[in-house]
């Protein structure tokens, strides 16, 4: 295992951050961390490259414990940070140069290792500018370049594609595919669950602290294969609807938001006649009816009970 | 050396600073104490002459080599001065001249409202001038032709009388030096707190946390700043003490290494200041509210914008508790006595005040990000 962590704890007063979470990720593997916000995603990742103190619980990386050998294992590790953690002050060729620096590159390597960071994130062009000038795509990008300039053997992204455009977005989750591919272990956490179900070998879905599950896409929704995903548009949604769909044979979860409501049922359970007739009576009408595949998303939805998109 | 040399490339960029390093000091320095004036059509002194004889002329004559001289009577003097028309008066009374073929102590003396550079070095033009005809007269022997002789030749150059400073400074020369470490200070202080805000500004744009993922120590990221901002603080005071003695022409004292010296263990002093300024705040706009509010008072109950012995005494008890005032009794000891270790004492405070900051700055969280 590239990166073993077992039995983290890590509370804030009354706030149990990180509650006994234990998590493998294999080299050469992208390991999803999927989870809404202040699931703990970002807490286990500070844990993991030492920002943050943890009250129980071991790490190893590269089958070495981070508290003796802290300084050595992090020669190894970039990061990515979910802030954009560059200088404004520096131009973007600076900003990777800085980085790669620190990271022990010197020289002829430092200057081949910074073009080739800054070309791979599509940056080569504007090395000489300021990133106070660039987009929020570009500077997600250069965030990219100086983490990777040393490249390093496990890289771990938090959260790289918050708030940019499509275009950018496309771009990062292509390069996260190509530094696997060129050798690079990765631990993405998001929490949009395409993104992840698009290029994670593995995924684990975390919420309040835990991993409530893990596996690859196919075996999380393997879990909940037997299930189907009803959502519905209606003129007017009530607690007595949702409560009453709820009291259905077969229903196994069901949630209503504005006009918007979600039932997850037991698969060819037939329900949607009974559902039907519950909204006919309670005076409330049917816009629009569509029963969804298995997704990540209801993955989420079967294990926490709640939306994973509404609450991240 | 990465921090050192990236915080030094990304202080130098800012032409704010750079106008901190170099530019502010020497033009407070002008401003306050009246420099950067030159050519004596500026300046003018009003010559009250009740003795009216040829020694009196020449005094005259030699006063016109450097100022615009304007003959009054002495009712005169307090409406000029007042009015902002001489900068200096000087009233000779009757038996002046006699007083100096007596090789007595002239009857002469001058009225300004406040010493400034460019009433001093007039003053001292007069004085050198009488002590000359009271040693030419001496010489006479009461010979009046032998003596204007004499003293024509000494206005001519063909005598020379060279007065040199030793340790017994002149008082308002080492006033003037000793005003202007404290416009230094002043702003070696605020250069030190616009430079140990980087820290702050690498911790509100997440780069400082980055820094800390890698290889790097967090003490040598520290070192590194606290070296940077040292070497920005030395250039300082080496800009300074350049400009202040060949451009601005102002004496800082016999021995201008120990004064640096000073005002280089004061320059820890600011560094460790502002590090306990960005450990204990947490954004640059708490650091740059704590800073207007600290180092303004600390300034003036330091005695670095006025002399301290001008405030209330309950307030120069407090000063005690600054580090400015005892830079301020540092340099003051070194400008007059030209001697280093004079100062001893008020440097071991000041290292003490530097060695409580630092604790202070080095005051850790358990956690960085929180």
């Amino acid at each position: 295992m590239l990166l073993e962590l077992d039995n983290l704890v890590k509370r804030y007063e009354n706030h149990l951050a990180v509650d006994h979470l234990s998590l493998n990720v294999r080299e050469g593997e992208i390991m999803g961390l999927l989870g809404p916000n202040g699931a703990g995603k970002t807490t286990t990742l500070n844990i993991i490259t030492g920002l943050t103190g943890m009250d129980h619980g071991t790490i190893r990386v590269f089958g070495i414990d981070i508290g003796s050998n802290g300084q050595e294992i992090k020669q190894d590790i970039g990061l990515v940070p979910q802030e954009i953690a560059i200088f404004d002050d520096l131009t973007a060729k600076e900003n990777v140069t800085f980085f790669g620096k620190l990271y022990g590159l010197r020289g002829a390597l430092l200057k081949e290792r910074t073009r080739e960071a800054l070309d791979f994130v599509g940056l080569g062009s504007r090395a000489g500018q300021f990133p106070r000038n660039f987009s929020g795509g570009m500077k997600r990008r250069l965030n990219i370049a100086c983490a990777i300039s040393h490249k390093p053997r496990l890289i771990i992204m938090d959260e790289p594609t918050v708030g940019i455009d499509p275009q950018s977005r496309n771009h990062i989750l292509e390069s996260v595919r190509t530094l696997q591919r060129e050798g690079s272990t990765i631990l993405y956490t998001s929490h949009y669950m395409e993104e992840v179900d698009e290029i994670c070998t593995r995924i684990a879905i975390m919420d309040q602290g835990r991993i409530i599950a893990q596996g690859t896409s196919e075996e999380l929704k393997t879990m909940i294969s037997s299930e189907e995903k009803i959502e519905m548009t209606l003129s007017e949604i009530n607690y007595t609807l949702v409560d009453e769909i709820k009291k259905l044979e077969g229903v196994l979860e069901c949630h209503g938001e504005e006009r918007k409501l979600t039932v997850l049922a037991r698969k060819d359970s037939g329900l949607i006649g009974q559902i039907s007739l519950i909204i006919g009576h309670s005076g409330s009408e049917i816009y629009s009816l569509q029963v969804d595949k298995v997704t990540l998303e209801s993955v989420f939805l079967t294990l926490t009970g709640k939306s994973l998109r509404d609450t991240g | 050396m990465i921090i050192l040399q990236n915080r030094l490339k990304r202080l130098l960029r800012s032409k704010l600073t750079l106008m901190l390093i170099l530019a502010l000091p020497p033009l407070m320095i002008s401003l306050i104490f009246g420099l950067g004036q030159s050519g004596s059509a500026a300046v003018f002194v009003g010559l009250v002459d009740q003795d009216r004889t040829e020694m009196t002329q020449q005094l005259e004559e030699v006063l016109g080599e450097h100022a615009s001289v304007k003959k009054l009577e002495e009712a005169d003097v307090q409406g000029e001065m007042a009015a902002g028309r001489i900068e200096l008066a000087l009233v000779a009374e009757a038996g002046f001249s006699e007083d100096i073929f007596g090789g007595r102590e002239p009857r002469i003396y001058s009225i300004s409202i406040q010493d400034s550079n460019l009433s001093i070095p007039l003053r001292m033009t007069a004085e050198s001038f009488i002590r000359a005809a009271r040693n030419l007269a001496v010489a006479a022997e009461g010979d009046e032709d032998v003596f204007y002789r004499s003293l024509v030749e000494y206005r001519q150059g063909a005598l020379q009388l060279e007065v040199s400073q030793t340790s017994g400074a002149d008082r308002n020369l080492s006033d003037l030096a000793i005003g202007s470490m404290g416009i230094l200070g002043l702003n070696m202080l605020f250069l030190a707190l616009h430079a140990t805000m980087h820290i702050l500004k690498d911790r509100e744009n997440r780069t400082f946390y980055r820094v800390m993922t890698s290889p790097l120590p967090q003490w040598s990221y520290m070192l590194q700043s606290i070296l940077c901002f040292l070497s920005v603080l030395l250039v300082q005071i080496a800009g300074v003490f350049l400009i202040s003695r060949h451009w601005l022409d102002i004496y800082l004292g016999n021995n201008v290494k120990a004064l640096f010296g000073v005002m280089a263990v004061f320059a820890v002093v600011c560094v460790a200041f502002g590090i306990a300024v960005a450990a204990l705040t947490k954004s640059t706009r708490q650091a740059g509210t704590t800073a207007s509010l600290l180092v303004t008072p600390m300034a003036m109950l330091g005695g670095m914008l006025w002399p301290r012995e001008i405030m209330p005494e309950v307030l120069q008890r407090i000063g005690l508790f600054l580090p400015t005032t005892w830079m301020m009794k540092a340099a003051s000891k070194v400008v007059e006595s030209g001697r280093f270790l004079e100062a001893g004492w008020e440097i071991a405070i000041l290292l003490l005040f530097a060695l409580v900051f630092f604790l202070l700055g080095s005051w850790r969280r358990a956690d960085l990000v929180a």
